[in-house]
């Protein structure tokens, strides 16, 4: 009847859809589609309780789900083992078996819909505007999507969803993009680099506190190359007089600054003191003063001149 | 430059040739030794006392679609046909039934009834070997299209 397998193919594909087929070693090809997540959790069901003979549910199975209706008529005439193996495909591809195959399927799901992440985040978006169902929205035509994808654009903008025009880059810019934040740029108009980046923003706290009728504040964005990033020094160095190497002596300040006043520490310290250590504190302090007007002679000469000349 | 090129492309036609050559033959031997196994199957038959005759034998494929042999010896020879998933239904829901009080053994000698056509060795399957009613069920079950699940899913194709 056909010249090769993929005529076969060709005509089952073309008859009947994107199915599933089983492919028998003596050449029977039997269409058959996945049973829904309600017949599907039903029958596993049916199967754990073991009330009905497991062979009856395969029957079942194989009748709902076999697209051609030859096999459904001349079921008496088939092998035994064609039916088993056809249902339990069907069972096997209906739904998980067990947790660690969900797992597998949904991040296979996940890979799949981020290679069109565009497509599925304006389908989200045309979901949130109008009361369209996914299914509904796949099913209309490229014009129609289109002018449904501006409309709900409009209508979040209205309602204060999204504050932009939608736009979508292609991945190259998108990479180039992230590459770009990744250089050190200084802290100064962090906020404004920020906010010249086109992006849909949708926050939901700021939705919140909208409606609560709090102002809210921008938060704080940190990046931490630019966290990490050495500091820039306003001082101007050119313009510091390094000529002396020392700093002006707190104790030679002039009469317009405040003293630091100590005798209430130092009446503190005498009265814990007894009177033969008072006297010697004194000596030697007076002591400290004589050596220090000594060693130091020259620098108070200067500091002296320095006062006479101001 | 160019005769050198000619030469080239005669010689890789002839290549491709011999291996088309090699390819189209490698059938038509595949062919041969089947039919020399037929041909040895029905000889051995045909001198076997109450084999059943070609004419039988191709009834019988005319009836049931396919007819196969297992050999275990030399005197132990059966002529089995596929089962069929009405009989597979009725004997798995004669086994489910406790009245009946059928194991797996019993079960295997069902099938075996059911299946084979014909035998060289007569009488009960008790009284025969241990393992040839086990052993023909699962024949019978392979050339019925029973296969295990990870075989089983190898099958799928999605279009």
């Amino acid at each position: 009847m056909y010249d090769n397998v993929l005529d076969l193919y060709q005509h089952l594909r073309t008859k009947y859809g994107k199915v599933y087929i089983t492919v028998f070693p003596d050449e029977i090809v039997i269409p058959w589609k996945p049973l829904n997540l309600n017949d599907y959790f039903h029958y596993m069901r049916e199967m754990r309780e073991s009330k009905i003979p497991f062979v009856l549910l395969e029957d079942e199975i194989f009748r709902k789900c076999v697209l051609d209706n030859i096999f459904i008529r001349e079921f008496h005439t088939l092998k035994a083992g064609i039916v088993s193996v056809v249902a339990q495909n069907i069972v096997s591809f209906s739904g998980p078996i067990n947790i660690t195959d969900f797992n597998t399927d949904l991040e296979n799901n996940r890979l799949l819909l981020q290679q069109d992440s565009s497509i599925t985040e304006l389908v989200v978006l045309l979901t949130m505007a109008f009361p369209y169902t996914p299914e509904q929205v796949y099913a209309m035509d490229y014009e129609t999507f289109l002018q449904r994808v501006a409309e709900a654009e409009l209508k979040l903008m209205y309602m204060g969803i999204i504050k932009d025009p939608i736009t979508i880059q292609p991945k190259e810019e998108a990479f180039n993009r992230s590459k770009k934040q990744q250089k050190r740029i200084p802290r100064k108009g962090i906020q404004k680099e920020l906010e010249d980046e086109n992006q849909i923003s949708l926050d939901a706290k700021q939705l919140w506190e909208k409606q609560q009728g709090i102002e809210s504040k921008p938060s704080k964005i940190l990046d931490e190359n630019k966290v990490f990033a050495a500091p820039i020094r306003e001082e101007d160095f050119s313009k510091i007089d390094r000529s002396k190497w020392w700093k002006e002596s707190p104790a030679l300040e002039s009469k317009q600054k405040n003293k630091i006043d100590f005798t209430t520490e130092r009446a503190m310290i005498n009265r814990s003191m007894p009177g033969g250590e008072q006297l010697e504190k004194q000596v030697a302090e007076h002591q400290l003063i004589q050596d220090a007007q000594i060693i130091y002679k020259d620098l108070f000469n200067a500091l002296d001149k320095k006062k006479s000349n101001k | 430059m160019s005769e050198k090129l000619n030469a080239l492309e005669e010689a890789l036609k002839k290549q491709n040739l011999s291996v088309a050559q090699t390819i189209t033959t490698e059938p038509i031997i595949e062919e041969k030794e089947e039919e020399e196994k037929q041909k040895q199957i029905s000889d051995y038959l045909f001198e076997t006392q109450g084999a059943p005759s070609q004419e039988q034998i191709e009834a019988w494929k005319a009836e049931y679609g396919e007819v196969f042999v297992s050999g275990f010896s030399e005197t132990e020879l059966f002529l089995f046909r596929p089962l069929s998933r009405p009989e597979y239904v009725q004997i798995q829901l004669l086994a489910a039934d406790p009245k009946n009080k059928l194991d797996a053994y019993r079960v295997e000698e069902l099938v075996c009834d059911t299946c084979v056509l014909w035998r060289s060795v007569q009488g009960q399957w008790a009284a025969g070997k241990a393992g040839t009613p086990s052993t023909l069920a699962d024949q019978i079950m392979h050339n019925s299209n029973f296969l295990n699940a990870a075989a089983a899913s190898l099958l799928v194709q999605k279009l």
